[in-house]
Order: C-alpha cells, then structure tokens, then sequence
C-alpha cells in the first residue's frame, strides 16, 4: 500500500505504542478499582484497546479522503469528529461480542461490561482525538518537508530566472565592440576614450541593478539609454540619430529598470547596424487612459535586413512584464511600411526615484 | 619598401582607425583603402585585387561571409576576420579563414595574424584554393540558409529563401528560379540540398531540387518518370526516387 504514513515505521512505532499505553492503563485502573479476576481484566483490557486502536486506523482513511490536514476547514474538522464517533460506536459493538469470552472468567463480568459501556466508549472518543493528533502530525511533518523543497526550488528558479535576465539584458557583444572603440579612440582622440569610459560604466551601473522587479521613473531610464545611444554613436557615427524627446508629463511613469534599453538595443542591432544609410531611432510616448503607451520606432532597410519578430530579448522582456505586470501581452511589436514599432503598455503610475 | 596590398573592409569608424594603426608598424603592407560595408568591399576586392583584407562580418546589408560569395574564387584574398562573435569562429576556420581576431583586438595578437599572413604572403600562396572551398555562403551560424546573395551586373542581387521556387544544376552552375525571375549561380547542387531547410526543399532529381509549395501537380510522364509543374509555368523532371520522396513529404 503506498500510504505515507501507514507504511511510516515510526508512526506505526507511536501507535503500537499508544496501544499498548491505553492497555496497561485500562488494566490499572480496573485492577485498583474493581476486584474481577485478573485474568478478566487482562483479556478485557488487551482485547477492547487493540479493537479500539485496529478501528480508528480507518480515522485516517477518512482525513485523508477529505484531502488531508493542509486545507482543514470547521467542516472537515466536523466530519472527522463525526466519523470517529460512528467509529467508536462500531467499537463498542465489536467489544459486545468478546463479552462472552470475557464471562468464562467471571460470569458477572458481564453485566459489569454493560454497566460501564458509556465510560468506555467515552474514553475511547478521548482517545481517538488523540490517535487524530498523531495524523495530524505526522502529516505535517511530512507536508512542511514537501513544502520546503517546494519553496527552495521556486527561490531557485527565481535566481536562475533573474541571472539569466541580467544575462539576457547585457549583450556582451555590446561590450566588446565598445571597448574596441575605446581601444581604438586611446589612441586617436584619449579625451574621447575617457569620456566613453565613464559612459560605459554608467550604462553598467544601472544594468546591472540586480534585481528583476526594480522598478525606476521614464526620466532616469531614459537618461541611461541615452547613454548607451552615445556609446553606440562612437561606433556608429551619423548611421546613428535619435530623438528621446516626450513630454513632461511622462517622465515620472513608473517601469520596470532596463526594461526599455533592449528595444533600443533591438534597434540599433537590426535597424542601424544592418543599413548603411543613417536610421533615426524615435521614442514616443502616448497618454491611453489608464494606461500609458512607450513607443521605440525605426527605419529598417528592407531589402537587407530581415527582422525575426521574436528574439531573446523580447521573450526576456515579455517573462519580466509577466512577473511585475502578470501579463506578458504589454509587449506588441509592429512590422509594417518600412518602420519596425515596438510598443509597451504599461499602467499609468508615477515612481520617484529615492534622493 | 612595399610588396603587399592590404584591405580593411569594417563598418565601424574607430575599429577601422585601430586597424590603421596597428598596420603602421608594417611598412612592406600598404593600405590600398577602407570600405563601409560589404557592397563597396566586393567592388574594391575585384578592383583592386589586394593581398590581405581584414574583414568585419557583422556589417550593413550583407555580412562578411556573403561577401566572400560574391567575389571570384582567382580573385580571393587571405582573409582575417575581425569581430565581437566568437561563435563564427569555427565558422570562419571552417572557411579557411587565415585567422581570426576577437574584438576588443589585441596589438599582440594583431602581431601573430600579421606574422601568419606574411609567411603565407612570402610563401607565394594566396590561400584562394582553401578559402573558395571553404565559403559556404552567408549561414551565419544557422543551420539553414534564409537567403541567397549573389552578383547581378554591377549590383548584388538578394533572394529571399522564401521567394525560391526551384534549383535546377547547370553544369558548374545553378539556375535559381524565383515565381518571376532566374538567377545564376556558381554553387554545386549538393551544397543547396544541404543548406536548405528540407522541410521546405526536396531533390526530386539529380538536376532539381523544388520549394514543396511550389508545385501545382505531378503527373505521369513516362514509366518512371513524372513531370511536377510549378506555379510558375516551369516544368520539371521528377525521378522515381524522387517521386517516392514527394508522396512522403505530401503525404500521399
């Protein structure tokens, strides 16, 4: 039977031994407080205990049936209280048919077995709280277990998740091809390299925000996108324009920290550096209500540059607004005359960045 | 004194200054120029037919490897690429690159390629035999070609994988058919049957290989052999083998 705790050796260890606890205590307290033969109160004792205990085992079925401890409700707590009374019941009638084992010891035992029926099946309704007790918490010993593995798996992925994001959100590519302009402007133009050194560490800065859910203001994502247009620019001369002006109202609306730079990246990446005409890079954004509208637009040279609608970055994208927003959708990308569009929803929410 | 032509072929400004700058150690290499992007180095290679290029792969329009596919094999240079991917690399020495210079590119380094390349130079081999072996065209670390580059008079002419209907062998040739044009090609059927998707692209003879959705029917011809007619008004052959091939892609 594969039954956690019915094939649990330690529970079967604590139940044997409550049985055989109720035994010696039901033979105790008749041996001090009756004077029936010894042998009566021995065979009554072992006898009505094991019945009792080898009954209540069917407690279990019934918790487990009603879905286990984890999701207990006043109800559930009712129906199980309900089923060890009937069980007990049942208990009492199955002792009623040793009482004529019991009456070859002592003929009057009998009479006494009735007499006491209602303080027994009383004891006995105690103690089946009691053998509830013991599901109870071998149950959730089990359950907290299960739930901890469950939780450093979830906490896990979660780490996984947001290296692979930070991953994702860096194109090393990027970097190399920066730091071979840096190399390249030491030599020709050093103020240059200087001043594209400490552009490169900005942009890293604020990239390499750890966490995922950070949220910051349109105004401080911007600002770190355009540095990396300007670092891109050194690279890319006049091939490269671009235009991040909207208006005032925008620049508080609350998003996800770089959550913007890699459709520009997208952008340079397809539509600059596949033409060789220069391509202007716009963002707009747009008032919708309750929502707000980002918008980063480019030319594409149509006959050289194929775009892939969906790329790592975007699927990158959509699994963070899935995990901020609960829903991926907020991401909708637009190929159509010429101009690639992609365009973030977001809910209308201001965010202050901290002094 | 110099003896050898260089080419610096990079779309990017301050790469192509870094370049110049490590060539100035070498007096017996002179610059010839400097292209933008892949168009203007085709041009210049057959022009000017230099010894060396340094040749950047992701560039504007058309990347360093279809390049290479537009040029005449006599014409080939050696050829060191330069680039930030070092996932080409095995491509490239696939292509019997002369060598391979991951950017940020390092002036030592820089000195071993150049050491490599003046040795071949000396040597009097242009490498071109190896190089015009080893150019597969532009797959660029895909498993499966999604287009065509190929030279059209002056210009260069693009095909998209998707507007090819049929490749029919013309001796050393291919004849590439698109719904409303023809294109010729130096490439080996062979190389097409493998660098197209076969999901989309079935050798149904020795001398055809056809896009699936561009048939309109198949019909008998003789015993054991079929016709297919294209969408396009062509004919063409298809072998028992083939047709075999055909009934299972469709399904029939």
């Amino acid at each position: 039977m594969n039954d956690f705790i019915l094939n649990n050796k330690k529970f079967l260890a604590y139940y044997i031994g409550l049985w055989l606890f109720t035994a010696t205590g039901l033979f105790f307290v008749l041996f001090k407080t009756t004077s029936w033969p010894t042998g009566a109160i021995l065979a009554d004792s072992l006898i009505s205990s094991f019945s009792l205990y080898a009954t209540l085992i069917a407690l279990w079925f019934v918790v487990r049936f009603a879905g286990g401890y984890s999701a207990q409700t006043p109800g559930k707590l009712l129906s199980a209280m309900l089923a060890a009374l009937v069980l007990v019941m049942l208990w009492v009638v199955i002792t009623m048919a040793f009482i004529d084992l019991f009456t070859r010891f002592e003929p009057d035992y009998g009479t006494f077995f009735m007499e006491t029926i209602w303080i027994r099946a009383l004891t006995a309704y105690i103690l089946s709280a009691l053998v509830n007790l013991l599901f109870y918490t071998f149950f959730m010993i089990r359950h907290s277990s299960e739930a901890m593995e469950r939780e450093n798996q979830l906490r896990d992925l979660v780490q996984r998740t947001e290296l692979q994001a930070l991953k994702n959100q860096l194109n090393p590519h990027f970097i190399y091809n920066s730091l071979n302009s840096v190399s390249s402007l030491t030599i020709t133009a050093p103020e240059k390299a200087r001043e594209m050194v400490i552009r490169l560490s900005d942009f890293l800065r604020y990239a390499l925000k750890q966490d995922a859910m950070q949220m910051t203001s349109l105004s401080k994502e911007l600002e770190n996108i355009e540095s990396y247009l300007q670092i891109e620019k050194v690279r890319f001369g006049e091939r490269l324009e671009y235009d991040l002006d909207v208006g005032q109202a925008f620049l508080q609306q609350a998003l996800p920290v770089m959550i913007l730079q890699p459709l520009f990246e997208n952008a340079v990446k397809h539509g600059v550096q596949k033409s060789a005409e220069p391509v202007e890079v716009i963002f707009e954004a747009e008032d919708r209500g309750e929502e707000v509208r980002l918008k980063v637009v480019n030319a594409y040279d149509g006959q050289f540059a194929r775009f892939r609608a969906e790329g790592v970055g975007l699927e990158n994208i959509r699994n963070r607004l899935r995990l901020i927003y609960g829903n991926g959708n907020l991401l909708s990308i637009k190929v159509e005359g010429g101009l690639f569009t992609a365009s973030l929803t977001l809910p209308k929410k201001d965010y202050h960045d901290p002094l | 004194m110099t003896r050898y032509k260089a080419l610096i072929i990079e779309d990017e400004q301050p790469a192509r200054e870094l370049l110049k700058v490590f060539l100035r150690e070498y007096p017996q290499v002179e610059l010839l120029a400097e292209c933008c992007d892949g168009f203007e180095g085709a041009r210049t290679i057959a022009r000017e037919k230099p010894d060396l290029v340094f040749l950047d792969i992701q560039m504007p329009r058309i990347s360093g490897f279809e390049m290479l596919e537009l040029i005449e094999e006599e014409k080939l240079p050696l050829v060191i690429f330069t680039t930030a991917y070092d996932q080409y690399a095995l491509k490239a020495f696939e292509f019997n690159a002369l060598d391979y210079l991951l950017k940020p590119i390092a002036a030592e380094r820089f000195g071993l390629a150049m050491n490599k390349a003046l040795q071949t130079l000396e040597a009097g081999s242009r490498n071109s035999d190896n190089l015009s072996k080893a150019i597969q065209s532009g797959l660029d670390g895909r498993q499966f070609l999604d287009r065509i580059v190929l030279r059209s008079g002056e210009g260069v002419q693009v095909i998209a994988e998707e507007d090819i209907c049929c490749i029919e062998a013309q001796d050393d040739y291919v004849l590439i058919s698109t719904a409303t044009e023809e294109f010729l090609k130096k490439k080996t059927m062979k190389f097409y049957e493998e660098k197209l998707d076969p999901a989309f692209f079935v050798r149904v003879h020795r001398s055809f290989l056809v896009r699936l959705s561009a048939i309109l029917k198949v019909e008998p011809y003789s015993k054991d052999a079929y016709l297919a007619i294209l969408k396009n008004g062509r004919k063409i052959s298809v072998s028992k083998a083939g047709y075999a091939l055909l009934r299972r892609s469709f399904d029939f």
